[in-house]
């Protein structure tokens, strides 16, 4: 017990005496992982956004004129039977008509239906929406129902969200070289610290084995010093992030109110909120450096101080 | 006890320092290693601390044998020895009562255990009024005394002491000297390697003298001689005592 507060202790003399390294070392840890973060805080946002962009697209599939009101609803049957429905909505041509007018046109939706004089222009175009459970099922759903004679057209979001999906993957491999390369240099430079304070002990460690002192005695100071430094490496930009994020959801709403006050494009673009991303990022964040301090003097320090 | 058998060690340059050495030093003696620049004085005390392992022959040191002491037992084997060098070897970025008490930090003593022990150690070594002082700032003398002080905190049962006079001038070396004996007088074995003839004459102690790695003369110590060159001990006395034939005892053998 006294050794391990006595390795704690000169695990941090060692970081103040060493001090332009460690500053050197917390700052690119802090680079690293406050990109690391932010490409997290991207990503999540891109999924989240995906996600309900698909959820709230669901499939909507138009009926052949010819069909009468119980063939739609034994249609409806059949569909809500299948495994992996979640909810299976009629909408009436009224109110498809209503929901276009509310987003396209918003506020000023009475003009627009003022100028067809009450007329629907989507009569005929009431249409079930469905929306899977899971969404990966959408496109076995899509196969199953082009089968169905009753059908005349299907729409689903394909397009849209594998466009999502696309940028998606290109932020996760750009994100991933750019943090693999700050990761590297992290690495580089931890390791640069620790072996320059066991250049400085080098003297001290000798006297300490000779004195008697273990491996882990002479040891821990310097793994104590890159924890040190993955900590901060890790509070620093966190503290950063979870301000900067903070800003930039209220912005974004901010941005995104004015543009259009309702609809599904507020509802898709709304940011996670930073009280639900920031646990995950504060976890991500920390563990990263800690065990990036923790591994890399390790290592380090193994192959300087062999006995 | 200390045994060397048949030990024999060769450096990777294939400089052999030590060769086929026999040597016994029995609990509580006091011995001088003595002999010319590269005679293998120093190769033999890192034999003893485990720094370096014998290429041949067997070594035994209070029942541990070196030779097949694993990686992992050194540490607890070296806290039974104290070591001395002729460099001080005190961490300058500490205070003496810190560079006395980082021997007892090492084994994991307690904090009021150090203060106890230092406190102590500070007395027997006197350097009371010093403890708070950088190593810059004390004389040779008193650096290292701060040294043998951290080499016997721990209560080592042998004291090795590489040229613990070699920078310090005659007063300085007296005291040191002094300390020396003393520790031997509470039980503890001292080896101590010194190029001080006068030191060796006057001490009345064993003397083991190298040559090109061998033992070439090993001169017991006089029986009852204990203050060594404290001792009012007649000129030719001194004079008497030479290499290579073994003193007899007579009368004159100083008396406490
Ligand atoms: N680390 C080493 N590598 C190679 N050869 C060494 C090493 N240390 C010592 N030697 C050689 O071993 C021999 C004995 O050296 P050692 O240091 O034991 O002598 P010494 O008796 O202590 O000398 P001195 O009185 O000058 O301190 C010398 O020839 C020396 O050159
Ligand atoms: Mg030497």
């Amino acid at each position: 017990m006294n050794t391990f507060i006595y390795c704690i202790k000169q695990g941090f003399r060692n970081f103040f005496r060493n001090s332009i390294f460690s500053i050197a070392s917390v700052a690119t840890v802090s680079a690293c992982i406050f990109l690391f973060c932010m490409f997290l805080a991207l990503a999540e946002n891109l999924q989240s956004i995906v996600r309900k962009a698909e959820t709230n697209v669901g499939i909507t599939v138009f009926f052949k004129e010819s069909m009468t009101e119980s063939e739609k609803k034994a249609l409806r049957e059949r569909i809500s039977e299948r495994e992996g429905v979640g909810e299976v909505r009629y909408i009436s041509a009224d109110e498809a008509w209503e929901s276009f007018q509310k987003e396209y046109f918003g506020d000023r939706a009475s003009e627009l239906s003022d100028a067809f004089n009450g007329d629907n222009p989507l009569a005929d175009s009431d249409s079930f929406e469905i929306f899977m459970k899971n969404i990966e099922d959408q496109d076995g759903m899509v196969a199953f129902l082009s089968e169905l004679p009753e059908i005349r057209d299907i729409n689903y979001a394909n397009t849209v969200v594998n466009a999502l999906k696309k940028v998606n993957r290109g932020i996760y491999g750009l994100s991933a070289i750019i943090i693999g390369i700050l990761f590297a240099v992290s690495i580089f430079l931890i390791s640069n610290t620790i072996s320059v304070a066991a250049a400085m002990r080098r003297r001290e460690n000798e006297i300490m084995r000779l004195i008697g002192a273990t491996n882990y005695m002479i040891r821990s100071p310097f793994v104590v010093e890159g924890v040190i430094i993955g900590t901060l490496g890790a509070l620093i930009p966190l503290a950063g992030i979870y301000y900067t994020y903070k800003r930039v959801t209220e912005w974004m709403l901010s941005q995104v109110s004015a543009i259009s006050s309702s609809g599904a494009f507020k509802e898709i673009m709304d940011l996670i909120p930073v009280s639900e991303i920031f646990p995950t990022m504060l976890c991500a964040g920390l563990i990263l450096g800690v065990l990036m301090g923790f591994i890399v003097s390790r290592i380090t320090i193994r192959k300087h101080l062999k006995v | 006890m200390i045994r060397f058998r048949n030990v024999s060690k060769t450096y990777e340059t294939g400089s052999r320092a030590v060769k086929n050495l026999c040597l016994t030093i029995d609990d509580g003696e006091f011995v001088f290693i003595a002999g010319k620049s590269g005679s293998g004085k120093s190769t033999v005390i890192k034999l003893i601390t485990g720094e370096l392992k014998a290429t041949e022959g067997i070594i035994e040191v209070n029942g541990t044998n070196l030779l097949t002491i694993k990686k992992r037992d050194i540490p607890q084997y070296r806290r039974h020895l104290g070591v001395v060098f002729q460099d001080f070897r005190l961490l300058n970025d500490r205070n003496v009562y810190e560079n006395i008490a980082f021997a007892q930090r090492v084994i994991g003593a307690s904090n009021s255990e150090i203060k106890k022990n230092v406190a102590d150690m500070l007395r027997l070594t006197g350097l009371s009024a010093k403890y708070q002082n950088m190593p810059y700032e004390l004389s040779g003398g008193e650096q290292q005394r701060t040294a043998i002080a951290r080499a016997l905190i721990n209560r080592p049962d042998i004291i090795l002491a590489d040229e613990p006079t070699g920078n310090l001038d005659e007063q300085n070396s007296e005291e040191i000297m002094k300390l020396l004996y003393r520790i031997n007088r509470m039980g503890t074995t001292v080896i101590v390697v010194t190029h001080s003839r006068k030191i060796i004459e006057t001490s009345g102690k064993r003397v083991i003298y190298m040559d090109r790695g061998t033992i070439v003369d090993d001169i017991p110590g006089e029986e009852g001689h204990i203050y060594g060159m404290y001792d009012p001990l007649p000129q030719e006395k001194k004079r008497g005592r030479s290499r290579r034939r073994p003193q007899d005892e007579d009368e004159s053998g100083g008396l406490s």
